[in-house]
């Protein structure tokens, strides 16, 4: 498997390079980091979720998730195989297994607890340093994913659409559930080194071969690949809808607040979907012990109305609408 | 004799499928394609399905939608040449319908083909070749 130390190019570019390799119909590991800062939202995600005053750059991938505030502190990670030379894979979490293991393997080597968690997370002390997205492209799959080394939580609310108290209930649960190389050692990271170690890691899983990036060869594919990202019909897409404003936060945790034309649309509720536990309410007229479990909402909350919506952004509706 | 399949997905009597994992059901002019079991259970929870809207062409093997689960994108490959009448709206409204209904509800698209279906395998040939994935 061919390996390509890219390192820092134009914020398309690091787009393109892992859309442009399935059309060529090559393997290849791509590690790199954006020169400027620019926005990524996913395949199926409505474009009215990205805020575009803003001023940032936007492209659409082809690989599932939501929208990510991408800058030159994360370090890229790009696979691209032949689903054909991989036939026992079956299913996405084997599929992100397989390509995270050497992430997580080099961030244990640097001495973090680092785990992985499904379907696509890669987390320290249960909190996220590394989100993944995947999918198929032409006839490979790829999975694409990032190691948080600085992070600035500002830019991300500010890139996503949403009322003000939501954009503040984003910013706390952000600096709650993610971290950074930087904050869990204390020190500064340089990309350049952090590919290197990365390079070696995937060498030891997956026996790479280190390339020198055929720039001559992939240039006009990575250029025209790169405008079709942001063709206007595809980029200003309709897509998912959730009944709620909804923003993961990580694996399991959800920050959602009801439609507008809902009962109590301004209540936002951090939610775990797992430990199905309510982490967070924000704008309550009422206090309520918290984290409060799904199974208590109705022994705090006597108001019929504002059980159901909080019932409903837990998805465990007892009908079929929030709307009053 | 038949032989047992060794896989665990339910493979449906009387359709046709491709090695993509899409069945493929004639009724007159019409042919209905839809995902298998075998799609649904490994994709795991669908949350949303991208389809064709009426009148697109579709040109055998190449994409024709995407179905997205667990910030996985999957393809929908065009089973034939042909051009797609309509679109299962409700598949678009519950996407979760293809877990619960591959077979029944949860189909894909109608559409009129213009190629022929000769090369499909039938259901005990899809079967069989499901066990030989199951156990590589």
């Amino acid at each position: 498997m061919p390996l390509y130390m890219v390192g820092e190019v134009d914020w398309l570019t690091t787009q393109a390079l892992y859309h442009a390799l399935p059309t060529m119909h090559e393997e290849g590991i791509v590690l790199c980091w954006p020169r400027d800062p620019y926005v990524s939202i996913g395949c199926h995600q409505d474009w009215q979720e990205f805020d575009a005053r803003a001023g940032l750059p936007v492209v659409r991938r082809h690989v599932g998730g939501t929208l990510v505030y991408l800058d030159q502190h994360q370090i890229f990670f790009q696979v691209i195989v032949n689903a054909s030379h991989h036939v026992a894979k079956k299913s996405p979490q084997q599929w992100y297994q397989y390509a995270l293991a050497p992430v997580v393997s080099y961030l244990q080597t640097m001495g973090f607890a680092a785990m992985f968690k499904s379907p696509a997370d890669i987390l320290i002390n249960n909190r996220k340093i590394s989100g993944n997205a995947g999918g198929q492209i032409e006839d490979s799959v790829v999975i694409v994913g990032n190691i948080l080394l600085r992070f600035d939580p500002e830019m991300m609310v500010k890139v996503r659409a949403g009322s003000s108290i939501f954009k503040h209930s984003f910013a706390d649960a952000l600096a709650r559930h993610l971290t950074t190389l930087e904050e869990l050692s204390g020190r500064e990271w340089q990309p350049e080194t952090v590919m290197r170690d990365l390079a070696t890691s995937f060498h030891r899983h997956w026996d790479t071969v280190l390339r020198e990036v055929p720039w001559d060869r992939w240039n006009p594919v990575v250029e025209q690949v790169g405008r079709s990202l942001l063709q206007p019909r595809w980029l200003y897409a309709p897509g998912m809808r959730p009944r709620y404003h909804q923003i993961k936060v990580r694996e399991g945790v959800y920050l959602r607040q009801p439609r507008e034309d809902a009962w109590f649309p301004d209540i936002v509720a951090e939610v775990d979907t797992e430990r199905q536990l309510c982490l967070q309410i924000w704008n309550l007229p009422f206090e309520v012990p918290l984290p409060l479990p799904y199974a208590q909402i109705g022994d705090y909350i006597g108001d019929p109305h504002l059980q159901e919506v909080l019932l409903s952004l837990m998805d465990r509706s007892t009908s079929s609408s929030l709307l009053p | 004799m038949a032989i047992e399949p060794i896989h665990r997905w339910k493979v449906v009597p009387g359709r046709l499928y491709d090695r993509h994992h899409q069945w493929v059901l004639q009724e007159d002019v019409l042919i209905t394609v839809g995902v298998t079991d075998y799609t649904q259970d490994t994709a795991g929870d669908i949350l949303y399905a991208a389809l064709p809207e009426p009148g697109t062409v579709l040109v055998e093997g190449m994409p024709f939608g995407s179905i997205e689960s667990g910030k996985w994108v999957g393809q929908l490959y065009a089973p034939f040449d042909g051009v797609v009448i309509v679109a299962n709206a409700l598949v678009q409204d519950d996407p979760q319908i293809l877990n619960r209904d591959p077979y029944g509800q949860g189909w894909l698209i109608k559409a009129r083909a213009t190629t022929s279906l000769e090369n499909f395998l039938s259901a005990d040939a899809y079967s069989a070749w499901l066990s030989q994935q199951d156990v590589l």
